[in-house]
């Protein structure tokens, strides 16, 4: 049987666990995970002593998971690798219907729409697994690895995702964390982490350009760092620009290893695969229309912020990609001698995502503002956008902004929500759309719709309108109709915990700890309660009963025998607890009629 | 009444420094911003944003101080009756918009709009001060116009890229 507690609640705190926060680098190919310990970041090694985790997850024919990032055995003939999900986070399935796409951007080839909705799963042996729950499968691991390292549970984290996430990428990257068992403390973008990497290590001042060309997107930054506070001023790129692109470039060329060609040739003056040979100065040649095109983003976010190309204190270089010499060699020729690359370009986004876990934990002076990446607005009538909150504001943001009813007597007016730069909403990324209903009839533009829009922290979007005469309200988190419900994330936050015993051992043991300091407190209350009879000899099985139990819970590793204890512990107690119960309840009975009962 | 100026203890005036916003701005967020503070009132940390993002713009100040004399240029399309011939004139320069392709005319319209635009708010400014806010308001209407056709030129020049 339960303890029942029948006095004020106890709040016990446990431990410190609620005050730990783990940073996240959730990449497209690797991803890594550490925490600042004495003031130093320290990322975290699995077993084989790796710190970068490839983002491959290993499927048998009936879905189960085999093993994430080096658990993996490329020698299973009968697996299914998958990799790369992140390109397909928040993606719906109209957008990856191009199977050329799915080639080009190296997504994985079993992508597909299993239930005729806009939900992209990947079809793995027998069974169709959604896009966040893959993704979940490396958080959870991610979050084992730490657990491991720390000795203790983990359940929250700071994750970075790439600066032009729209909001549908953003909360599926939260959700997956969600099915992980990990609570999101804050979503902070790539680029940004990067410059608080750099400006926390060598404590910069002044203006910084983030150059981040990854394998399959190109962002740039530029953020203001003064005294500790990390101003993102705005940010640019191109979702289509990658590393990916040069692959191709070499694929074309005939190599049938573009990746090691490419890699390589950062390198090597030549490479060579079988007869075909290629020159790193060829291959300068045939990329330089993209690189340029890279610089060009960046002059023109330079404009864009009325700065001038002289104020810049610095260039940060992340991603794999910016490993090539000609990038460097062309951001030098338009801004000079000030790129900084001595931080790994590989671990400088989680180094800077532990940093802001590290803020967010504890109390430190440093603070970070970011924007949001991409305009916010709502469709007009002929399919124009009105933009509400525009790009580059800063985070968290509140607009509000009136609309009146176009034709007369019009008592609803439906709100289509869009997230882009576009002047026409059909050519924007569609987010959302809800309705405020009970509006009076009037003639048409005398009815006033506020419309407010809410940015937050995370950067993500609540709407909610209200009609000024009748008050009448509607409100809506803007989640894309092709994320998970509540509903369904609850499910397989149950079929997680039932499916993988040994993943969420520490975090049960854990709890049994938590269950079992709450019940010795109790137990320990009622012993000193002269009222309730216990006699000698009970009394005494009971203090023997709780040093067992006090004894394993400083050990913590054994669940099967703290469960035992805990339950003879409250066996003995039974006595005790029923007539507790039983004089509760009549003192409660006592001088009241029956009826209130 | 409460305004953006009181919130970084500023004079209710178009001249401000620059510097002292700023660290005013610094300052504000390091106690507000959700991040920071226990309060758990995101709201202050959105009005401070957006108090900055005002102040710190000079056409947005501009404005702001209008709006607080009930002239809303940014809200109200009626808010003052625009002068024909600054229509027109409008009117031209955004058909001239339409036909340019070449990025050296674009960049060197972009640097003259740039410097209209900036006469035009130190020209209100002149007013404002003189206490003549409906001559103020007549600047400050152009440059919005000039202000929207400079977005769009900008829009055009990124997609030449």
């Amino acid at each position: 049987m339960a303890l029942i507690q029948i006095d004020e609640p106890i709040t016990i705190n446990s431990d410190n666990a609620n005050n730990l926060i783990i940073g996240i680098d959730l990449g497209t190919t690797n991803s890594l995970v550490g925490e600042v310990i004495n003031d130093k970041v320290k990322l975290f090694y699995d077993d084989k002593k790796n710190d970068i985790h490839p983002s491959i997850v290993e499927y048998d024919d009936k879905g189960n998971v085999l093993g994430v990032a080096n658990q993996i055995n490329f020698k299973n003939k009968n697996s299914h690798f998958i990799s790369s999900i992140k390109r397909l986070m928040g993606k719906s399935f109209s957008d990856i219907k191009d199977r050329n796409f799915i080639e080009k951007k190296y997504l994985p080839s079993q992508a597909q729409n299993c239930d005729n909705q806009e939900n992209i799963s990947l079809k793995i042996g027998e069974k169709n697994i959604s896009i966040i729950e893959i993704s979940a499968e490396i958080l959870k691991y991610l979050k084992k690895i730490a657990e491991e390292n720390l000795k203790q549970p983990v359940s929250k984290a700071v994750i970075t995702v790439p600066a032009y996430f729209d909001e549908g990428a953003k909360n599926a990257t939260k959700q997956s964390a969600l099915l992980a068992g990990l609570e999101v403390v804050r979503l902070i973008s790539e680029p940004t982490a990067s410059a608080l990497a750099y400006g926390l290590d060598n404590n910069s001042q002044g203006l910084y350009l983030v150059y981040d060309l990854g394998g399959g997107t190109f962002d740039v930054s530029i953020l203001k760092i003064t005294n500790g506070v990390f101003k993102v001023l705005g940010v640019a790129g191109d979702n289509e620009l990658g590393g990916d692109d040069f692959d191709l470039i070499l694929k074309n060329y005939g190599f049938k290893n573009p990746r090691i060609a490419k890699e390589s040739l950062s390198f090597n003056q030549y490479y060579q695969e079988y007869n075909l040979k290629i020159s790193q100065i060829e291959f300068f040649n045939l990329i330089n229309e993209k690189i340029t095109k890279t610089v060009k983003i960046c002059e023109n976010l330079i404009d864009d912020l009325d700065l001038d190309i002289n104020q810049l204190n610095g260039i940060i270089l992340v991603g794999g990609s910016s490993r090539i010499p000609l990038i460097k060699e062309k951001l030098i020729e338009k801004f000079g001698e000030i790129i900084l690359t001595n931080i790994d370009p590989d671990r400088v986004v989680v180094v800077g995502a532990c940093w802001q876990a590290h803020n967010l934990s504890k109390a430190s002076k440093n603070l970070l503002l970011d924007v949001n990446p991409l305009s916010l607005g709502v469709e007009m009538m002929g399919g124009i956008v009105d933009k509400i909150i525009y790009r580059n504001s800063t985070i968290p943001i509140s607009k509000t902004k009136e609309f009146t009813t176009y034709a007369d007597n019009q008592t609803t007016m439906k709100l289509h929500i869009v997230q882009g730069e576009n002047e026409f909403a059909k050519d924007c990324r569609s987010l959302a759309e809800f309705e405020i209903k009970n509006i009076p009839p009037m003639i048409a533009g005398i009815a006033r719709v506020a419309v407010t829009f809410n940015l937050d922290a995370d950067g993500l979007l609540t709407v909610s309108g209200e009609e000024k005469f009748t008050k009448s309200r509607a409100k809506i988190i803007v989640k894309p109709s092709f994320s998970l419900s509540d509903e369904q994330i609850k499910k397989m936050l149950i079929d997680s915990l039932k499916n993988s015993q040994s993943d969420i051992r520490s975090r049960l043991l854990a709890q049994e700890i938590v269950d079992a300091n709450y019940d010795l407190q109790i137990i320990k209350k009622d012993l000193k309660n002269k009222d309730l009879k216990i006699s000698k000899d009970l009394r005494k099985q009971i203090n023997l009963k709780i040093s067992e139990l006090e004894k394993l819970i400083s050990e913590n590793n054994n669940i099967k025998a703290l469960q035992k204890a805990k339950e003879e512990l409250i066996s003995k107690v039974e006595p005790m607890i029923l007539e507790k119960v039983n004089r509760s309840l009549s003192n409660q009975v006592v001088g009241k009629k029956i009826e209130n009962f | 009444m409460s305004n953006f100026f009181i919130l970084f203890d500023l004079e209710k005036k178009f001249a401000i420094d620059g510097n002292f916003l700023e660290r005013k701005y610094l300052e504000l967020q390091s106690k507000f911003h959700p991040d920071k503070s226990n309060h758990n009132n995101p709201n202050k940390a959105m009005e401070i944003n957006e108090a900055f993002r005002i102040l710190s713009d000079d056409f947005s100040r501009a404005c702001y101080l209008l709006q607080l004399e009930n002239i809303d240029l940014v809200n109200d399309d009626k808010a003052i009756d625009p002068d024909k011939s600054m229509l027109l004139e409008i009117l031209e320069l955004r058909e001239h918009i339409e036909t340019i392709e070449n990025k050296n005319v674009i960049d060197n319209l972009l640097r003259h709009l740039k410097q209209t635009i900036e006469d035009l708010i130190a020209d209100f400014a002149r007013a404002y001060e003189d206490n003549q806010l409906q001559l103020s308001a007549t600047f400050l209407l152009k440059a919005k116009y000039l202000k929207k056709a400079l977005e769009d030129l900008k829009i055009k020049k990124q997609k030449l890229l």
